[in-house]
């Protein structure tokens, strides 16, 4: 039992070692191969064929684009956090009226609690989705 | 930012996240080697180990028991897996200094990453499906069209052509009800962790790039983000939990007998 163990434990560490060298040892075979995120958005803009435009007008719009951007996000950050706190503020006040009123059901409500708040939580994250994609790879700057 | 960018390897023609592949694949290992070296020290009187994960493994049985119904232990190890999983892969980003193995940093949540959050809900969806259809064979397809045979014993005998129309969009709304599980599961857990990442990389960087203060920087850097750190803690925790007992719940609505 404990050979076999042992044994497995060996394989595993032996793996794990091949594995993370993985990318080292490809790197040195082939230098082409690991890209990084801004090289590989420079290919996907290289392989759709289109030069951006340069002219003053479309840096112009550009620009206007890029603060409706900002302002957009940080204005969907808010609200959804808004609502967000709010009905948490909700949810958890009536759960702890009821745990005040009949403390033994506690364990029963304090599960239940915290599913209701992720659920909550989760519609602030959809416009925390939102808002990251605006500020960090906005697709809408690549369809000027 | 190291909390969005990945080291991207392309394999046949397909874009690879080696970091997440990396720390996910470690995580595994040392688990695995961990529980096989707990088994052979199994003892009747739990040592402090074996204890907690006693704890754990209690919690889930009886979360299954009360919420799946009488044989609903048989889904408690897959649920106790995938809050393991979870959690693990949540706390590991809270681990210091960022090692690099040639350019990849190590020691990152993998669940930063969209593509581990979306496959860890795409094997709830298989799971809770399977579960369904194993359980209840081929009338496990009425879960997709589940009021109908309610509403349609509460409805005369004259209106029952109303049935067709209204069955066709239970199926929708329950297709539809299915991608939001897979959606809403995902991106619950890669928007929490992916937050609390960017909010820690912010606090490092708050002292030297925007305050400039080089000379207090060492002592502010490690103690600004530790307010976030600690929140992530909990928040892995919760996450965590949370992922697990959804899942049970879909395969508690899976297994369901409908009368």
């Amino acid at each position: 039992m404990r050979h076999k163990i042992l044994t497995v434990g060996l394989i595993a560490v032996i793996c794990f070692i091949i594995l993370s060298s993985t990318p080292v040892l490809c790197k040195s075979v082939d230098r082409g191969v690991i890209i990084t995120a801004q090289e590989n958005e420079g290919q996907a803009g290289e392989s759709t064929g289109k030069t951006p435009d340069r002219s003053p007008e479309a840096m112009k719009v550009r620009g206007n684009l890029l603060i409706v951007s900002a302002l957009s996000a940080a204005l969907a950050i808010g609200v959804a956090a808004f609502g967000a706190a709010l009905a948490q503020g909700n949810a958890l006040g009536k759960a702890l009226e009821s745990i005040g009123r009949n403390p033994e059901s506690q364990s029963k409500i304090f599960p239940t609690l915290v599913l209701g708040l992720a659920f909550i939580e989760s519609l602030a994250l959809y416009a925390l989705l939102i808002s990251l994609a605006l500020v960090f790879f906005n697709p809408l700057i690549q369809l000027l | 930012m190291e909390a969005i960018h990945f080291v991207r390897y392309n394999l046949y023609g397909y874009t690879v996240n080696v970091d997440t592949i990396i720390v996910t694949w470690l995580i595994m290992a040392v688990f695995f080697v961990f529980l096989l070296i707990l088994r052979t020290k199994l003892n009747v009187i739990p040592g402090k180990i074996q204890a907690l994960i006693e704890m754990v493994v209690d919690f889930f049985d009886e979360q299954a028991d009360s919420m799946a119904g009488p044989d609903g232990r048989e889904y408690a190890p897959i649920v106790f897996f995938i809050f393991i999983a979870v959690l693990l892969f949540n706390w590991i980003g809270l681990l210091p200094g960022m090692l690099k193995v040639g350019r990849i940093p190590i020691f990152i949540s993998p669940t930063r990453d969209i593509n581990t959050t979306v496959a860890l809900a795409l094997c709830t969806f298989v799971i809770f499906n399977y579960y369904g259809f194993k359980k209840k064979g081929l009338r496990y397809f009425l879960n997709f069209i589940h009021p109908a045979h309610e509403v349609a014993r509460s409805l005369p005998v004259y209106m029952l052509w109303l049935m067709i129309p209204l069955t066709f969009l239970f199926l929708i709304l329950n297709i539809v009800e299915l991608c939001a599980r897979v959606l809403s599961l995902s991106i619950r857990l890669f928007g929490n962790v992916l937050g609390e990442h960017i909010v820690g990389t912010a606090l490092i960087l708050f002292t030297t790039v925007v305050l400039k203060l080089f000379v207090v920087a060492g002592i502010l850097t490690y103690l600004l983000p530790l307010f976030v750190f600690f929140l992530s803690v909990i928040t892995g925790a919760v996450q965590a939990f949370i992922f697990a007992v959804l899942t049970l719940t879909y395969i508690a609505g899976a297994v369901a007998e409908y009368e």
